[in-house]
């Protein structure tokens, strides 16, 4: 099933002389339960690709379906609450709020949504994360690792419908970056969560169903890796 | 170090809100610290010369024997300038003895002596007399005066020192006398009796020429605060007198004054700076940790500390290139133009009135040097002090570092409470609140320094006016009084609606009333007082009461106005009572000004000011009898008798013969005991008597201008007068027109007015000046001092607080990125502005309450006055705490919403 989709997606920044076309027309789609990974030089408009996606920024011009919704058409509140809820975001730096311990940056979206939060999936995820003992600790107080796992627990908690993340690995090192990517993979095996990570390594790209490669705001190759799921 | 003053000028480039409000701080303290010393100096030198004008500059006076001692002292180097007279002989004028005295260049300027008539005398043929009625007609200018010119002796033919009196028996004789006529050539005035002439005549008489006799030198010396040096290192026998009051002004005589002075401004130099250190080290703290990353990379390639802390000083030495003369030309400014614009109220102060000498800014480049390096020296060290920690950071510590100071876990721990009743965006509010201590507590106490210190000056004016108001409620504000015609049998009585009208026409009449006022001395049940006022009269404060014979008090001082109906009516409704309730015709009401005041003496010989209240509340309404005693011909009403037994009056009327005769026999006067009973015809009260009545109704406390407020007043209207009085004393009654105007010319036309309509009419010296004027000073000072530094307190808050949201920009759009909605993010900066200003005030209210408190103390040492707080200072500074942080928050997070999320989310200048 179909449940992103994104049509002739145009942003640009600035005017005249200093104009930037970040997106140049970018159309694709992603199916339910998908690992997408999206690659490209740095300024090649990767970035900005997620971020219209997620909601966060908004186009010049085209359109972005979620789960059958065009995105864009809500206004800001509801817009809010589609970031809340549908999207997960991970970035590769500064995910979270020092002020907030680990329990609290993991449950941010539910507790913005002043719903409760579901103590099972909570558990569970802390679970599998490896964050059991830590559940207290500010965000100064872990490492890298367990900073961007923290992170990957906030974009699963909601169950959302599409989990996008920026170089979720960029900042750490090797050991680290294999137990992050082991971590999404399971989640989009076990929860069926559809996932598009930004990434410059190829050999986290190749762990993807699906490499949409992009270049000058435009995507100039896709190649099918594996069939989903698998 | 010149790419270091480039990132100096750029750092400051880039934050430009930042700098611009650290640049307003230092502005606004220079201005403070100029206007302070500025201020002071100003009024001091006025005080120095108006004391001069009006007594004399001279600092001191040596009595001195021969000339060449006298241009010995001259030459001394402390001496500034210097004038003298010398006896010139002793003469007798009318039974009185005259000193004649020749004087020296200058003697005018170096004392008060002034000419109101022609000029000093040059030849030894002329003199110059004082100003007095009985000179000036019997020798006028240009005429001739002969005396006879001598030594003065007492009776054993001693010659009597110059200073010297003569006593009782001891008679003073002018001997060997030398006739000498001289033209009188001017009249004078100002040089007083006593220290400055130095000689016990009755008249002081200047000549030309030269003199025979001791010199007495009138000296300034180059520095007066070195007065007691100089008069000590003169001979032991040498005799000097100091000009004290103006040596108080420099601090010699007494030091009191000075060093009260010196301790004002200082205070209030402290507070200056305590304010702005506040302001400009939170400013240069934010600025640096902001940069800390960037002092990271600078130190990394090879910057010294040394040289990051020169960059820092240069960036504050920047701003005060800026900041300090602007500061000094707006702390000039304003202290002169407050100066001008107070310069009568200043005049009005002084104690002595009719001077040319006014109060204005006298710039003392000195002065100026020293407050502007009193501010650059706060501003550097507030800048030096968070750059020093800085800068000794590890590199490496320093790039990694994003701006943010570590937090601890316990100290955003919040109570879940928080996050129960105020939802996410309250919690991240508690939490954000309590991650930076140190800057949380810059800005709080910043808010409570406000706060308290608002809240103290209001009530310091407060309790100030009020004490000043109760000394001046004694007097009557009018400006111009008129009294009516007595009854005059050539005359007709003039009608008094038309004589207000006529009045009330002139321009510049502020305003008017007029009444009839007699003095009635009503008696009242003893219960019927409060305690308070007869415990006073008891330990001997008043002498307001009197207990009669019947055990009635009286108050003999008591006067019952009958007041012009529409003043009454409105006097009513400013009361908060219903003139309907007064308006009947039959049975007519009155009310009562219910106060005492004045002031005494206590137990240990200290003078207060106190005001009682008179009757209780209870006692009201209170029947009043106007007891008029009938006329006998032939018999004069003069004393009463009580018999307690019946609880009656009777009347004693005397035989008029009888009481002539008496007064003949007893001249040094009597009293009604002495009077033989059984020559009086004795009447009960319902022959001697008729009466009417009335009722008071109630206490007022506010009254017309006209009125003094010492004592208590009755008020009736004007138009129930012959109902009260009787239609005979009605007919005698004098009207009372008293009016306000706006200037002395309109006053003098006023005056001039009663004279044509053949009124007598008074333009009053408003003698409540000079209280008044001091509670204006005093108010016009210290708000403008509490605003200023509050404004400097404003600053600070906006500074931190606008920098903190400015810091978290990138956490914000991570928050929004995350789904936090617009209002969520709203919701949670106000939560965070409630929180800074309710604990602003958690501590600056009690402190606030507590200087009050302190003030009251000092204040009730003088005045009795009870235990209250300003409530509008209170709403005020609540509301003016909400107002900066809230504001403060909204201008900050005004970029801060609008801005391009993804941007804020990659910008790691944040």
């Amino acid at each position: 099933m179909e449940i992103l989709r994104v049509e002739n997606l145009v942003k640009v920044y600035g005017k005249g002389e200093s104009e930037v076309r970040a997106l140049d027309g970018v159309s694709f789609s992603v199916e339910q339960g998908e690992f997408v990974a999206v690659i490209g030089p740095s300024g090649s408009g990767k970035s900005t690709l997620l971020h219209v996606v997620g909601g966060v920024d908004r186009p010049t011009s085209g359109k972005v379906w979620v789960n059958g919704e065009d995105v864009y058409a809500q206004n800001e509140e509801k817009l809010a609450i589609f970031r809340r809820r549908q999207v997960g975001l991970i970035y590769q730096f500064y995910n979270l709020i020092p002020v907030l311990d680990v329990v609290e940056n993991m449950t941010l979206p539910v507790l913005m949504d002043g719903r409760r939060v579901n103590q099972r999936r909570l558990e569970e995820l802390l679970d599998v994360l490896g964050l059991k003992d830590r559940q207290h600790n500010l965000p100064s107080q872990l490492s890298g690792g367990q900073q961007q796992r923290v992170s990957i627990g906030r974009a699963l908690m909601n169950a959302p419908t599409v989990v996008l993340a920026d170089e979720p690995t960029g900042n750490l090192d090797s050991r680290n970056s294999a137990e992050i990517v082991q971590l999404l993979k399971e989640s989009n095996r076990k929860y069926n969560q559809t996932l598009v990570v930004i990434t410059h390594d190829e050999s986290i790209a190749l762990q993807a169903d699906r490499i949409l490669a992009i270049e000058d705001g435009k995507i100039v190759r896709e190649e099918r890796i594996r069939e989903a799921g698998r | 170090m010149k790419v270091f003053t480039r990132y100096a000028s750029q750092s400051l480039k880039r934050s430009p809100t930042r700098t611009l409000v650290t640049i307003i701080g230092i502005v606004l303290s220079m201005s403070l610290f100029t206007a302070v010393i500025e201020g002071a100096y100003s009024g001091l030198t006025y005080l120095r010369r108006a004391m001069a004008e009006n007594e004399g500059k001279y600092n001191g006076i040596i009595e001195v024997h021969s000339r060449e001692e006298m241009q010995s002292l001259q030459a001394r180097s402390e001496m500034d300038a210097s004038s003298w007279y010398q006896g010139a002989g002793w003469a007798m004028l009318w039974d009185n003895t005259a000193f004649l005295a020749a004087v020296g260049d200058g003697f005018e300027d170096m004392t008060s002596l002034r000419f109101l008539q022609g000029r000093m005398p040059e030849t030894a043929e002329e003199i110059a007399l004082p100003n007095y009625g009985s000179l000036t007609n019997a020798y006028p200018l240009g005429s001739t005066i002969t005396l006879a010119v001598g030594r003065r002796v007492d009776n054993s033919g001693r010659e009597l020192e110059d200073h010297e009196w003569t006593y009782g028996d001891s008679a003073e004789l002018i001997q060997d006398t030398v006739d000498k006529t001289f033209t009188v050539t001017g009249f004078y005035d100002g040089f007083a009796f006593g220290i400055m002439s130095g000689v016990s005549a009755n008249y002081f008489f200047l000549v030309g020429g030269e003199g025979t006799g001791y010199y007495r030198l009138f000296f300034t010396l180059k520095n007066p605060s070195k007065y007691d040096a100089f008069t000590q290192s003169l001979p032991q026998d040498m005799q000097t007198y100091s000009h004290g009051n103006l040596l108080r002004l420099y601090g010699v005589v007494a030091p009191g004054l000075m060093v009260m002075l010196y301790g004002l401004v200082g205070v209030l130099v402290f507070l200056v700076a305590f304010g702005s250190i506040a302001l400009i080290y939170n400013a240069f703290s934010i600025s640096v940790a902001e940069r800390i990353h960037q002092f990271g990379i600078l130190k990394s390639i090879g910057a010294t500390a040394k040289q990051l802390r020169f960059t820092v000083l240069t960036e504050a030495a920047m701003l005060c290139v800026v900041g300090i003369p602007l500061g000094l030309l707006i702390g000039c400014t304003g202290i002169g133009v407050t100066l001008y614009l107070l310069r009568d109220t200043f005049a009005n102060l002084m104690y002595y009135s009719g001077l040319s000498t006014r109060i204005g800014l006298i710039p003392h480049p000195g002065l100026l040097l020293l407050a502007s390096g009193i501010c650059l020296v706060t501003v550097l060290l507030s800048a030096w002090l968070p750059a020093r920690k800085a800068v000794r950071m590890n590199a490496i510590q320093a790039i990694r570092q994003n701006g943010s100071a570590r937090i601890a876990a316990k100290d955003v721990k919040v109570s879940p409470l928080i996050q129960k009743l105020f939802g996410f965006p309250g919690l991240m509010a508690a939490k954000s609140f309590r991650r930076d201590r140190r800057r949380r507590r810059a800005t709080v106490m910043s808010l409570f320094l406000s706060v308290a210190l608002f809240v103290s000056a209001f009530s310091f004016c407060s309790y100030l006016t009020d004490t000043i108001d109760t000394m001046i409620m004694g007097d009557s504000q009018s400006d111009v009084r008129v009294i009516g015609r007595y009854p005059d049998p050539d005359l007709p009585r003039e009608d008094p609606e038309q004589t207000f009208a006529a009045f009330m026409e002139k321009d510049g009449v502020e305003n008017g009333l007029y009444f009839v006022s007699t003095n009635t001395g009503n008696a009242f049940p003893k219960d019927a007082y409060t305690q308070e006022v007869l415990d006073a009269e008891d330990q001997g404060f008043l002498y307001s009461l009197y207990e009669n014979a019947a055990g009635d008090v009286q108050v003999p001082n008591l006067r019952t106005v009958f007041l012009q109906d529409d003043v009454f009516w409105k006097m009513c409704r400013d009361n908060g009572l219903n003139p309907a309730d007064y308006q009947d015709l039959e049975h007519p009401a009155a009310v009562l000004y219910n106060t005492i005041a004045t002031t005494y003496s206590d137990a240990n010989d200290q003078r207060h000011y106190g005001s009682w209240k008179v009757l209780r509340d209870s006692a009201f309404p209170q029947e009043v009898e106007v007891i008029f005693v009938k006329d006998y011909p032939g018999y004069v009403q003069y004393d009463e008798q009580y018999d307690s037994a019946t609880d009656t009056t009777s009347y004693l009327y005397y035989p008029q013969d009888y009481l002539d005769q008496f007064y003949e026999e007893h001249e040094h006067g009597f009293t009604p005991e002495d009077l033989d009973r059984s020559q009086a015809m004795i009447l009960p009260k319902a022959e001697a008597t008729t009466s009417t009545f009335y009722t008071i109704r109630a206490a007022v406390e506010k009254v017309p201008f006209a009125f003094a407020t010492t004592d208590p007043i009755l008020f009736l209207p004007l138009s129930r007068i012959s109902v009260v009085l009787g239609e005979e004393r009605t007919a005698d009654a004098v009207f009372d027109y008293e009016f306000l105007v706006e200037s002395a010319s309109a006053g003098q036309d006023l005056v001039a007015l009663a004279d044509a309509l053949q009124l007598s009419g008074d333009y009053l010296d408003a003698d409540s000046q000079m209280p008044r004027s001091l509670a204006t000073v005093v108010r016009v000072f210290a708000y403008g001092f509490i605003v200023l530094i509050s404004l400097i307190a404003a600053a600070n808050v906006f500074n931190t607080i606008s920098t903190n949201v400015n810091l978290r920009r990138r956490e914000f759009a991570m928050l929004r990125s995350v789904g936090l909605s617009q209002k969520g993010f709203r919701q949670m900066l106000h939560y965070e502005c409630l929180v800074y200003g309710l604990r602003g005030l958690l501590w600056g209210l009690p402190a606030a309450v507590l200087m009050t408190y302190v003030i009251w103390r000092i204040v009730s040492r003088v005045v009795v006055v009870s235990f209250y707080i300003p409530w509008q200072a209170v709403v005020i500074a609540v509301g003016s705490v909400f107002l900066v942080v809230f504001a403060s928050m909204a201008y900050a997070s005004r970029k801060v919403q609008h801005a391009n999320l993804a941007e804020d989310l990659r910008n790691e200048s944040f």
